[in-house]
């Protein structure tokens, strides 16, 4: 009875519930302060919601989520350009680690790391290192060509092992060659 | 101690324009910025269209060897770590707050 009269919008919000998880990881990682993380997935629900007639059946919720939220991050993150994010307090609470003590150094220091990143290196490598979307879905949804997508991928790993000092020439040839930019 | 780095430039420069359109700058200074990582040592994140023993770096030796022999790893570590942050968020239960939200705004949609 209920499936039968069940609006066209159902679907849509069973997927839109199905893809919260990966949206509160999305803006997790993205703002590195699970308390706006959850600010910006409410923010995006209740956007999608109210725009719902404005996404077309049939083609990626999840894209369309993602631009919502990344849109919502950028406008407030240039409201916010000064303040710092909030990476040792928060997260660490809200995560439960059952890594040993040295794994879990090793943890904060990578997601200190991330934080250090430009906004379009970490959402880049979010996007394509662990969200699972595609280069094309991530340069869509970052409005991006494919070969940017590449590109800042490509420095956003770059520029975490020297943060991480994955390798140990890495100081060196840092003080030899300044960045250009 | 790069007494070479202009011409590892050039080099790069005219790399950089036999396959992307002249002009295209960014292009050229990300080119050269992987040549200078390359010389180096520091980081192999190469694509896969620059050939695997690039003219423009003569280098050969243990260092690069190592070099070569550390970038999977370095990948690796990096891809483990974000997807541990990512995947232990994402394993979470969705909190109340998104469900009542979600509720909330479907009976305001359904009463126009």
């Amino acid at each position: 009875m209920i499936q039968d009269t069940m609006p066209a919008g159902a679907q849509i919000r069973r997927d839109m519930v199905a893809a919260i998880p990966r949206l509160r990881a999305f803006a997790v990682s993205l703002c590195g302060n699970p308390d706006r993380a959850d600010d910006l997935v409410q923010e995006t629900l209740a956007k999608a919601l109210l725009n719902i007639k404005s996404f077309t059946e049939g083609t990626n919720l999840m894209a369309w989520l993602f631009t919502i939220l990344r849109n919502g991050y950028y406008s407030e993150f240039r409201k916010r350009r000064r303040e710092v994010a909030d990476i040792d307090g928060n997260l660490s609470g809200m995560l439960v680690s059952k890594a040993s003590q040295d794994d879990h150094m090793e943890f904060l220091d990578f997601r200190e790391a991330l934080q250090k990143l430009p906004p379009d290196q970490r959402e880049a490598l979010i996007l394509i290192g662990a969200s699972g979307l595609s280069y094309e879905e991530a340069a869509e949804i970052c409005k991006c060509a494919v070969g940017t997508m590449k590109s800042r991928v490509s420095r956003a790993r770059s520029r975490l092992s020297e943060l991480l000092q994955l390798d140990p020439s890495t100081s060196a040839s840092h003080a030899t060659f300044p960045p250009s930019d | 101690l790069f007494p070479d780095k202009g011409t590892i430039f050039i080099a790069a420069c005219f790399e950089a324009l036999a396959v992307s359109p002249a002009g295209n700058i960014e292009f050229i200074v990300e080119k050269r910025r992987r040549c200078d990582r390359r010389r180096a040592g520091e980081f192999l994140m190469i694509d896969k269209k620059t050939p695997g023993s690039s003219p423009t770096t003569p280098e050969t030796g243990p260092a690069s060897e190592q070099a070569k022999k550390r970038t999977p790893n370095v990948k690796d570590h990096i891809g483990r770590q974000l997807r541990a942050l990512y995947d232990e968020v994402a394993a979470q239960p969705v909190p109340d707050r998104f469900m009542e939200l979600l509720n909330r705004l479907d009976v305001k949609n359904g009463d126009e």
